[in-house]
């Protein structure tokens, strides 16, 4: 399927190379060091916050905004996408 | 806090990788981009 996963966060890029080699996963994980992506998605109130929320955007290839999901529950988040890639085609 | 709109444009970004590279929302034209955000590596789902 085309379509690119990327994890963002506010770690380091250190600190996310260890968590993706301990869990081994196969996509990309990006530091927002100026929180900037984060506010501009909804993912964090503003460039104080501690933390993002635990939420996910799908982009479309014509850079639009194609879902997205405000309360991410990690066991079920997976196939939701994929139905929702499935029915955008 | 506000999630982005369905339909809205997509914010570019530009952030680097855990392999210290430089991405950004140009280098993916044409597909379909998932960003999923964690409040923190290594924190149990």
């Amino acid at each position: 399927m085309n379509c690119v996963v990327l994890g963002v966060s506010f770690d380091s890029p250190d600190a996310n190379k260890a968590f993706r080699d301990k869990f081994d996963f196969p996509y990309d994980l990006l530091s927002d060091t100026d929180k900037t992506a984060s506010v501009a998605y909804g993912a964090a109130v503003d460039t104080a916050a501690k933390n993002t929320a635990r939420i996910s955007v799908l982009i479309g290839p014509d850079g639009r905004i194609a879902a997205s999901y405000g309360t991410v529950k990690p066991a079920e988040h997976p196939d939701q996408v994929l139905a929702d890639l499935r029915r955008l085609g | 806090m506000a999630l982005i709109n369905v339909g809205d444009e997509a914010p570019r970004f530009a952030m680097t990788s855990h392999a210290g590279a430089a991405v950004q929302l140009d280098d993916f034209a044409d597909k379909y981009v998932l960003l999923w955000w964690y409040p923190k590596a290594d924190t149990p789902g």
